[in-house]
């Protein structure tokens, strides 16, 4: 007899059923901003870092300094952790298009259940196609057995079909009862991030069809850029309006973690120095990680806003003393330099996604926006741009400019070299800058303090060592 | 008158029966002898159960011994023997045949006296003849005799089954009180075969005995213990001296199983799977070990990795004894790391930061200060006795163990009440096994053992105001003292056991039994962290208490019938068994945690916290499993010569999809008994030799989750449900979604095993021993295959999670076993007996793929090594053509002028490449192997006059152990200069080559080492008073040390790491990654003790 599990031959069958296995390919989704698994694949570009602190805390069996360093190789365990990822995430969806398919119940709104499903799973090949490239696509009415790779061309191509082919189908989106949602504009932003990339997934540009889908976004009239910058990444995002920029987030819950299990919303305990645990009100003593890259911290002008979403210098209390740690005046020191022998204090420390004050959980409920209304405009900024129509990408960089608090772009000053940096100041910690990076062919044949050597194979990661011995199918990516 | 016929008693007979009708007894005998018995059967209890071992001797003296204890006499009148009861009213001497020699009318002596056991009980039944005569007679119930003689010269014959005879002149004593010593005679002892007995002569499997004599002696923390380096092939591993890690994993002749449980089946006094605590060391009379499948066969789809079947004490019939024991142990730790001693550390940072002295002026030692010398005490009462119809047992058991970890340890007692009735004239026999244990526990958390090791020895264990050391230094505000002292981590495990047999005679040799058994374990864990645990030198503490506690519960029902048919026809010995067994076992349990309630609470009132509870502080859970069982067996022995043993076994489990839910499970084993053979009788040499060859088929589903097979729904967290309120536009509700890859199509693991020992007996079997060769290849291996999500299998599935259980590959271990006993000296004052028992076994991974699943060519990785923040590893691979535990990665083949490694590499073809410094570029390759080549037992007791002592040897040679501390305390970059707190290190970290690391360990060879070792394992010195006259019986005192001396090359603490995984009380293994990475001396880890104890065991 069973007890704590359900029969697979008795559920689900009423439809307040079936949205509870709706609700779990969503889920999948929690990952992507997991301090252990897609979110330090980040922690390989400019923007940021875990440097080796005293005592040997952060070294983590040097996994940050062969992301920093892009020394990686085929058995890096956050590759493949990355790709079980997005491929559970897959097969989850294709298990719910098939239990729906298959269901004779009448489920409410099944017709876009279905679309939000095949939604789902085409970001999470987004992903797969932008980190690794060439992947098995694998649907819910693939043969069985192991599944060879797609080219990279052949997985964009099946990501745009599979997201045009959603769009009609898909509920536009409703504030609120659409907020996180897999919506009509949700797909055209990700429709949109494709075609932007084009160039670098096929070999061909697309702009005007970038341009097309932006335009679609932007005419829905669902959405505007929030006044305040912060109110995007607040712990109270889900209910202080921001769903008016934020097109689609996936909601953290503070309290959805068991004992010693971190996955979730955790920018207190992964960047945050433990001298500012009493000034955040944090619960735990922070961990003192994630810092940013000296560089990258100095490209922000002191009069943008955006740079507040960092903290460096001198610490002081609520009521303007010095913070004292370890008997020492805290001082944040941005402009840092070693690697592998930093000091406590060393590096910029983010707090753009806020501190949850007096929070006694460990996580945090800062909703993430992954795709935003500002990055709407500024695709379509850089589109137009790359298809020569200047003012119409002032425009729009403009409207972000404005509300950073910075002087307008001129037609001399906006460049290709200041979209890109534009885009770190606007979108940090929200797991874009590597694709930027390698659109602007600035990563793998870029450099910057802790990557000195240029290597363009690193555009794509290596298929994982464990992926290939699994699946004889598969070869290595070029160079690796 | 006829003529007496004491020719007739002279005729040569061989017989031996255990429990037989004394009528099938007489029947034998007429056969052999060629005589008739005539009784009358009214007066003559011909259905009495009667035991006799007897070889080639005079017909008279078998049916002295065998007649005499039931209160009958015989007379041989032509070929007739005639048997009656003795009338009680006359004496022996005139109702007995007139003794042949006996011409002279010298004056009847009466002598009298009792006859005692090894430990001073009085045996009944003793027979006692006097030599050339039939005059005799038996002991009562308390041992004593009288016996009438016709003069005061002879001789007075005394024996026992399982003790020596002993020949005591008379020389006109009138008392004569005589002690007997128990046979080494393993010919005679009795095995536990499974749903039965068998005579060690008669056994056709391989097995071993070992009875509580023979067991280890000290500080026993688990009956397992008892028994660890005494049976060739049973390697019973501890990793370390916590005493509440009482559960040690257990390995049968290699490893036959990687994702199930590799361990044997565990059965206790009928009761199959019991939980080996159940039982406290000291109410054990004997393990029985069931090595190869002809043996384990019975056990069907659990004898797989083999049965230890463990046999409690019972009452005897006779006075009341009892039996007190006690002692006091003193633990500490074996050996320390060999870090840097504050002042080395100090001098050593001064040196590295010149300019920047470290000022400090605490000097703290943290090994030392988080351990202890643990004194440990046990008490240990029984009380037996019982009538003819009637025995009991009663036991109370209790230890006390702190462990050498501050604020460890264990607390343990255990009752137990074993009772016996027969009745029905013997013809029922009804046995209640009752036992209560509880188990009190303080846990450890071993990372403060890794932490102890590198913390800074500048820092003080107290602040200056009292408080403890909290450092601001990040993720080590936690020092290793208040990482013991402050939390509470506890358990307590009560077991409540109720089994049941009734075994009634039904017809002359047929007998039908009931086994009925229930036990529940219930184990209640609690955690408790008050707020100041986290609190920090000079900061305010903003933490709050945090409290969980779980209760989990396994219930286990069992029922068997079973009949059983003996059947004695001239030459040939037939029995045959058909049973049929029902288990079931429900695990169900529930937890909750909460934070934030005043500290005095500790976990006990949880739901006084400030913090509201959130689904995921709660849970409950409760899972079932099914096994019935179809058993048959048949025996057949030929004038004791040819033995023929067949089992039959068919298993259903609800584990298994409906496609292969049942198994089948056949043995068939053959014996030679070649010393009864014409041509080996009365050989001086050999005194028993014995051929055995036997084949069968067992099983394995024991590890595997209940409902492995199926395709369920399980709860799988919180997706964003939309609501309608723009201020909260989302609720959190429960997802569900499947939990596991389905496998309609799982079933047995099967183990074929093909077993060839020669039993042998020299010199009058002062040296005895057993060669065991054997071949097990284990087929449809359960196995949790990496899959591809999103791959679609079967029948329309699609596998939802990377992990796939499934039955594929295949296994072969293959090994040969001695075991030798020689009674070296044996002199009445003093003797020695030396006990030697050496193993063999390789083991090999013949094949993992199959069924559309590819292992991998260059096998699987396993066993990442938590060390540091996030991990190294992973060190051991699974691969096909290598055995389990093999060590696979870079080869390390010296440093480059810049102090980096250089890993050897291969091109694909297998051509040396220039090595490299990165060890993810070099060629992963074997670079050793965790599993044992040879383990060893050797054991030597002495007796002299009234001191003994035992001395045990334990080794274990040609095994690698992977030294996982010291990829980080073993290497200079670990003390940094520059670093405001460096880790501290081993001595060796500066020393030889080490000393021009330049870059952080990573594994490689470097971090292998020989684990071979030879360890002095148990030592008991005894000295016994002997105190017949007065109310005690016997007193022995003695002194015992474990672990006293470890031979080893071995540079860590301790060579004997962990060796796979054990089992839980669900028939679980606790972590089944551990089967297929071991030979790991772990980061976290707990030191091992050497004990000393002193203790005296007394007799009423």
């Amino acid at each position: 007899d069973l007890y704590n599990s359900l029969d697979a031959q008795k559920y689900p069958t009423a439809d307040d059923e079936f949205q509870t296995v709706i609700g779990n390919a969503y889920r999948g989704l929690l990952l992507y901003y997991d301090r252990e698994i897609y979110m330090p694949l980040n922690a390989s570009t400019d923007e940021f870092t875990a440097p080796t602190r005293g005592g040997g805390a952060w070294f983590d069996n040097g996994r940050w300094i062969y992301l920093a360093n892009h020394t990686w190789n085929a058995t890096a365990p956050d590759l493949n952790d990355t790709w079980d990822w997005c491929y559970t995430g897959i097969a989850t969806c294709n298990n719910t298009l098939s239990i729906l398919n298959a269901s004779q119940t009448q489920v409410a709104g099944k017709e876009s259940a279905l679309a939000e499903l095949r939604g789902l799973r085409a970001f999470f090949y987004y992903l797969l196609c932008d980190n690794f490239g060439n992947v098995p696509i694998k649907t819910e009415t693939t043969a069985t057995g192991d599944v060879a790779q797609s080219s990279r061309t052949e997985v964009f191509n099946f990501i745009e079909s599979e997201l045009k082919a959603i769009i009609p189908v898909l509920k536009p989106t409703n504030h609120p009862q659409t907020y996180s949602k897999f919506t009509r504009e949700t797909a055209q932003t990700l429709l949109a991030k494709l075609y932007l990339n084009a160039q670098v997934y096929t070999g061909t540009a697309r702009w005007s069809d970038v341009l097309t889908q932006c335009d679609a976004v932007i005419a829905s009239g669902k959405f505007a850029l929030n006044k305040n910058y912060f109110a995007d990444f607040s712990p109270d995002n889900r209910a202080n309006g921001s769903y008016i920029e934020n097109i689609f987030v996936i909601p953290y819950d503070k309290t959805d973690y068991r004992y010693d299990d971190f996955t979730g919303m955790s920018p207190n305990l992964f960047t945050m120095h433990p001298g500012l645990k009493d000034k955040y009100g944090l619960s735990e003593s922070p961990w003192n990680g994630f810092s940013a890259i000296a560089d990258f911290y100095n490209s922000f002008d002191d009069r943008d806003i955006r740079k507040q979403g960092w903290i460096a210098g001198p610490q002081y209390d609520a009521s303007g003393q010095p913070i004292i740690y370890n008997g020492k005046p805290l001082i944040l020191n941005a402009n840092w330099t070693s690697l592998q022998q930093a000091d406590d204090n060393d590096g910029a420390r983010m707090v753009k996604f806020g501190m949850q004050s007096g929070n006694k959980y460990r996580l945090q409920d800062n909703n993430f926006p992954v795709l935003r209304y500002a990055d709407v405009l500024m695709m379509r900024g850089e589109a137009a741009f790359r298809s020569g129509n200047i003012s119409g990408a002032l425009t729009n960089f403009n409207a972000v400019r404005a509300r950073a608090g910075l002087p307008a772009y001129t037609t001399a000053t906006l460049t290709l070299d200041e979209i890109l940096a534009e885009r770190g100041r606007e979108f940090y910690f929200e797991n874009w800058r590597r694709n930027d990076l390698v659109r602007f062919d600035k990563f793998g044949n870029g450099t910057w303090r802790f990557k000195t050597v240029k290597d363009k194979k690193r555009d794509l990661y290596p298929i994982p060592d464990q992926q290939l011995s699994k699946n004889p199918l598969l070869k290595q990516n070029p160079g690796y | 008158y006829p003529q007496k016929n004491q020719g007739l008693l002279n005729r040569r007979v061989t017989l031996r029966v255990e429990r037989i009708h004394l009528e099938a007894a007489l029947e034998q005998l007429s056969r052999q002898a060629d005589v008739r018995f005539s009784y009358n059967t009214r007066l003559i209890p011909v259905g009495r159960p009667v035991s006799i071992q007897a070889t080639n001797e005079p017909l008279g003296q078998v049916l002295d011994r065998l007649l005499t204890p039931l209160n009958l006499y015989y007379s041989a009148y032509s070929r007739q023997i005639v048997v009656k009861p003795r009338d009680p009213g006359m004496g022996l001497i005139e109702n007995s045949p007139v003794p042949s020699f006996t011409t002279t009318n010298n004056v009847a002596l009466t002598i009298s006296g009792t006859v005692t056991g090894e430990n001073g009980d009085g045996l009944p039944g003793v027979n006692i003849l006097l030599k050339g005569t039939t005059i005799g007679t038996a002991t009562n119930a308390q041992g004593r005799y009288s016996l009438t003689i016709p003069n005061s010269e002879g001789t007075l014959i005394f024996s026992y089954i399982g003790y020596a005879t002993q020949e005591v002149a008379i020389n006109s004593q009138t008392s004569l009180n005589v002690q007997l010593v128990p046979t080494n005679q393993a010919l005679n002892e009795v095995v536990v075969v499974g749903y039965g007995t068998q005579r060690k002569a008669d056994v056709t499997g391989a097995t071993a005995t070992i009875t509580s004599k023979d067991f280890n002696t000290g500080v026993i923390n688990n009956p397992l213990q008892a028994v660890q380096g005494r049976v060739a092939g049973l390697n019973i591993f501890t990793n370390n001296s916590d005493p509440t890690n009482n559960r040690p994993v257990i390995r049968l002749r290699g490893i036959a199983s990687l994702t199930a449980s590799a361990e044997p089946l565990i059965v206790i006094d009928g009761v199959l799977g019991a939980s080996l605590n159940a039982v406290a060391p000291e109410d054990i009379e004997k393990f029985d070990v069931l090595k190869d499948a002809s043996a384990s066969a019975i056990y069907g789809s659990r004898g797989a990795n083999g049965v230890i079947i463990i046999t409690t004490k019972r009452g005897r019939s006779g006075r009341t004894a009892i039996d007190y024991n006690t002692y006091i142990g003193f633990d500490s730790p074996y050996k320390l790391p060999n870090v840097l001693s504050p002042d080395e550390y100090v001098a050593k940072y001064n040196e590295l930061n010149p300019g920047n002295p470290n000022t400090s002026t605490a000097r703290t030692d943290w090994f030392k200060t988080i351990t202890r010398t643990a004194v440990s005490m046990s008490h240990n009462l029984g009380v037996s006795g019982g009538s003819s119809t009637f025995n009991y047992r009663g036991s109370v058991a209790y230890l006390k163990q702190p462990g050498i970890a501050l604020n460890s340890g264990l607390d343990r007692l255990n009752t137990r009440l074993n009772l016996t009735q027969r009745g029905l004239n013997d013809r029922l026999d009804v046995q209640l096994n009752l036992s209560a244990n509880q188990y009190n526990k303080q846990f450890v958390d071993y990372a403060a053992f890794t932490s102890a090791v590198g913390y800074f020895p500048t820092e003080p264990v107290y602040n200056a105001d009292g408080s403890l050391n909290a450092p601001p230094i990040s993720f080590n505000n936690v020092t290793p003292y208040k990482a013991l002292t402050v939390p509470t981590n506890q358990g307590r495990e009560t077991q409540l056991l109720g089994n049941l047999k009734v075994i009634l005679e039904v017809l002359p040799g047929l007998k039908a039994g009931v086994n009925t058994s229930y036990s529940v374990y219930n184990n209640t864990y609690g955690y408790f962290r008050p707020k100041t645990f986290f609190a920090i030198n000079g900061q305010t503490n903003t933490q709050v208490s945090y409290g969980r506690q779980s209760s989990d519960e396994v219930s286990d029902r069992l029922v068997e019938y079973t009949l059983a048919y003996n059947k004695t026809a001239g030459s040939h010995t037939i029995g045959a068994l058909v049973g049929y067994t029902y288990q079931q076992l429900t695990t169900e349990g529930f937890g909750l945690q909460a934070q934030d309630f005043p500290d005095q609470f500790s976990f006990n009132n949880l739901g006084s916290a400030n913090q509201t509870l959130t689904k995921n502080d709660i849970y409950s859970y409760k899972s079932e499993s099914k096994l019935d069982g179809l058993l048959a067996r048949v025996n057949y022995s030929y004038r004791d010569k040819y033995l023929l043993t067949a089992n039959f076994r068919r298993d259903g489990s609800s584990r298994f999809g409906n496609n292969n839910r049942y198994g089948y499970f056949p043995s068939v084993s053959v014996g030679w008994n070649l010393t009864n053979e014409p041509f080996l009788q009365n050989n001086r040499l050999i005194s028993n030799l014995k051929l055995r060859v036997g084949y069968g088929v067992t099983g394995n589903q024991n590890g595997i989750s209940d409902y492995a097979s199926r395709l369920l729904y399980g709860a799988s967290g919180n997706y964003a449900s939309p609501t309608t309120d723009p201020n909260n536009p989302i609720q959190f509700k429960t997802a569900y979604f499947f939990s596991q890859n389905a496998n309609p199509n799982l079933k047995w693991e099967t183990s074929a095993t093909t077993n060839i020992g020669v039993d042998f007996g020299l010199l009058n079997n002062r040296l005895t021993g057993a060669i065991e060769l054997y071949n097990k290849n284990t087929r449809n291996l359960l196995f949790n295959y990496s899959v591809n999500p999103g791959d679609r299998y079967g029948d329309g599935l699609t596998y939802i999670t990377n992990s796939f259980l499934a039955n594929i590959g295949t296994m072969n271990n293959r090994g040969v076993e001695l075991s030798l006993d020689f009674a070296a000296i044996d002199k009445s004052d003093f003797t020695w007996r030396t006990s030697f028992n050496m193993a063999h076994n390789v083991n090999k991974i013949v094949r993992l793929s199959g069924d559309g699943l590819t292992f991998p060519a260059d096998g699987i990785r396993y066993g990442v090594i938590y060390g540091g923040t996030n991990g190294y590893g992973p060190y051991a691979v699974l691969k096909e053509g290598l055995p389990v535990g093999t060590f696979y990665a870079p080869k390390e083949v010296g440093l480059n002028d810049k102090g980096q490694p250089l890993y050897e590499r291969f091109d694909a073809q297998g051509n040396t490449l220039a090595p490299t410094t990165d060890p993810g570029q070099a060629t992963k390759q074997n670079i050793g192997n965790a599993q044992p080549k040879v383990t060893l037992g050797w054991t030597n007791a002495f007796t002299y006059k009234n001191f003994d002592l035992t001395v045990f040897f334990r080794s274990s040679l040609g095994q690698k152990v992977y030294n996982a501390g010291r990829m980080v305390f073993d290497n200079p970059t670990t003390f940094r200069a520059g670093d405001l707190h460096p880790t501290n290190v081993y001595r060796s970290a500066f020393e030889g080559d080490n000393a021009n690391l330049k870059v952080a360990g990573a594994v490689s060879s470097r971090y292998v080492e020989s684990g071979s070792f030879v360890r002095l394992d148990n030592l008991n010195l005894g000295y016994t008073l002997r105190l017949q006259k007065t109310w005690i019986r016997s007193v022995r005192f003695y002194a015992a040390g474990q672990n006293l001396l470890l031979i080893t090359k071995y540079s860590g603490l301790d060579p004997e790491v962990r060796a796979g995984t054990t089992t839980n009380t669900y028939g679980s293994p606790s972590n089944a990654s551990d089967n297929l990475a071991f030979g790991l001396d772990d980061f976290f880890f707990y030191p091992r003790a050497r004990t000393v104890s002193v203790g005296l065991n007394a007799s009423f």
